[in-house]
């Protein structure tokens, strides 16, 4: 029963059937005909799993990144970066994944992200000789910082999924996020190096930028500031910055309108939809793989087989570099995520560690063809066929494992910070 | 057949408005709910629960209800590999069996959901809010979302049946 229904997901999946649907029936098939498990004990072990307190950020950070966007804050963040390295080599580039940094601290939303700062800096880079391609695959990339940089949703799916607290998680993605940040500016510079802006920002101008997105920047404050200081919950700090969030787009830079308040909700919940009839779905799985006592058995194999933690890594990479080549990220946390945790802790090994490394080889996926909503995104915001993107794709993969390797390399960068604030 | 979708497409786009309407107030609510936990609990000093269980409850009538127009837009998240390389019919053969399995998997879920639901309405067991509200309430969501999913799924196999049928418009 098992591998017919394996095997009929994966014939469902090749078909183009939306992905929830596809978990739906393959782990209903198994848990309902196969297991003779009642439809009440899968309806509410997903109803639980997906009200799960830690969730509901989720929603509310896109929230904050929709208002961001329409409030004009997303602007003044690029306006800022722009002055501080705009006229570097490759600077608008440096620019834009600054800027993608910014925003990852109060969003941690991916497509958000793209739509933000992407509407913005891709018209810029494109008009001034950067070719279109590089940009799309640029902006793709270097929206994955708001998978590490806190809060990111990955942060808080991980920690739904493992119930390791959301402020580890996130203090846990904040240094992997400054490299890969390192990484990719490191990438435009040589890539672009002969492209600059003509005028350095001077002093007045910079202060002026830095003074008009501060109350964008102070966003952060409130949320990494309410966690760490255990005024507010994560779900909390995350409606709060909604709030702080559509106060500075009315009263500060007086663009916010209600109708794009109104839109900023449906969006928000379009997206949140999205996510949540996988995680709906996916929890069938996860009871399939409960009651079937898969995790056990795979790690009584690993075990057998003698495998090192090296052979964990291995394993672990070159699962999310596959599975993400062809699934979204969301799906494939789900997928692996109960299963490599377990295995994680019986060789021992830190369950952050596994977070970055896991988000780190999963994220590659969102630009490698033929699943990589980033680069359709970005194609779509730059208004360009995303299959001229493609051929700009293999230097990025190189550098998102490079990235990966560094992170399975050096552990501490996912559990030193975490260790501090503990 | 054209009647028949045009029917399908009139009782979609009323429960798309609705649907908007709807998930975009429970996203409001959340926001105000949660803001008002932290700012009620730095006042008093204890605050209430209601605000901080109310969102988590929300969840799933924002969340369900959507799955029919997810799908009419092509939001939800799908392997797009196959789609890639077939024209013309073939691409709409494709579509239609695609349509056919989520109007199956709309009536089994449905269907599920309607059992689940009786079930807790009998158990009458209430969620662990300062205003008691039955469970089932928050389980009904799940059936409510298939049931409209059902229909969405309907108007677009209806829809592509119709294009399959006419053979001039079909191949490119």
């Amino acid at each position: 029963m098992n591998a017919a229904a394996t095997l009929l997901s994966m014939l469902l999946l090749l078909l183009s059937v939306p992905i929830f649907m596809v978990f739906g029936l393959g782990s209903a098939t198994v848990a309902i005909w196969g297991m003779n498990l009642p439809w009440s004990t899968l309806i509410q072990v997903s109803f639980g799993s997906m009200t799960k307190h830690v969730l509901i950020a989720v929603p509310l950070f896109i929230f904050t990144g929709m208002v961001m966007l329409r409030g004009g804050a997303a602007a003044r963040l690029v306006h800022f970066a722009t002055t501080l390295v705009g006229h570097w080599p490759g600077g608008l580039g440096l620019s834009m994944i600054l800027a993608m940094g910014f925003f990852a601290a109060f969003c941690g939303s991916i497509l958000a992200a793209i739509t933000a700062i992407g509407t913005i800096m891709i018209p810029k880079m494109v008009e001034q000789g950067y070719p279109k391609p590089f940009v799309i695959v640029l902006a793709a990339s270097a929206a994955f910082l708001e998978s590490l940089i806190p809060p990111s949703n990955a942060a808080i799916l991980f920690s739904a999924l493992t119930d390791v607290p959301v402020s580890r998680t996130f203090a846990a993605g904040f240094v992997p996020g400054l490299v890969l940040l390192v990484l990719l500016s490191i990438v435009v510079t040589w890539r672009c190096r002969h492209l600059r802006n003509a005028e350095r920002a001077m002093a007045g101008e910079r202060l002026s930028a830095f003074v008009a997105a501060l109350p964008g920047l102070f966003t952060p404050v409130i949320i990494l500031g309410g966690i760490y200081a255990g005024l507010l919950t994560p779900s909390e700090s995350a409606a709060v910055a909604g709030v702080w969030a559509i106060l500075i787009g009315i009263l500060v830079y007086r663009e916010l309108t209600l109708s794009g308040i109104m839109d900023a909700l449906y969006q928000t919940a379009r997206i949140t939809a999205v996510i949540f009839a996988i995680i709906a779905m996916a929890t069938f799985l996860s009871v399939v793989l409960t009651y079937s006592q898969a995790p056990q058995k795979i790690i009584a194999y690993f075990t057998e087989m003698g495998g090192t933690p090296l052979a964990f890594w291995l394993a672990v990479a070159v699962i999310c570099l596959i599975l993400g080549t062809f699934i979204e990220i969301v799906p494939v946390f789900y997928l692996t995520v109960p299963i490599f945790a377990a295995l994680a802790l019986s060789l021992g090994l830190d369950i952050l560690h596994l977070y970055i490394v896991f988000v780190a080889f999963a994220g590659i996926g969102m630009i490698t063809p033929p699943v990589c909503v980033g680069i359709y995104t970005a194609a779509g915001v730059a208004g360009e066929s995303p299959e001229k993107a493609f051929r700009e794709v293999p230097l990025f993969v190189i550098v998102g494992i490079i990235f990966g390797g560094l992170m399975i390399v050096f552990p501490q960068a996912a559990t030193w910070l975490p260790a501090m604030l503990n | 057949m054209t009647p028949l979708l045009s029917l399908a497409r009139a009782i979609n786009g009323a429960l798309e408005k609705i649907t908007a309407v709807t998930s975009s107030c429970l996203a409001a609510v959340m926001v105000l709910a949660l803001t008002a936990s932290a700012v009620t609990r730095y006042v008093s000093g204890t605050g209430y629960d209601w605000f901080i269980e109310l969102p988590p409850a929300l969840v799933p009538w924002m969340v369900f209800p959507l799955f029919g127009p997810l799908l009419r837009s092509g939001s939800h998240i799908q392997v797009d590999l196959l789609p890639a390389f077939l024209r013309g019919k073939a691409a709409m053969w494709l579509k239609l069996f695609v349509y056919t399995l989520m109007i199956i998997g709309s009536a089994i879920f449905l269907q599920a959901g309607n059992e689940a639901v009786a079930l807790f309405r009998r158990l009458g067991q209430l969620m662990e809010l300062e205003i008691e509200i039955p469970i089932w309430w928050m389980y009904l969501a799940f059936p409510t979302g298939f049931a409209i999913l059902a229909l969405f799924s309907v108007e677009l196999w209806l829809e592509t049946l119709r294009d399959l049928l006419r053979p001039d418009e079909a191949t490119p």
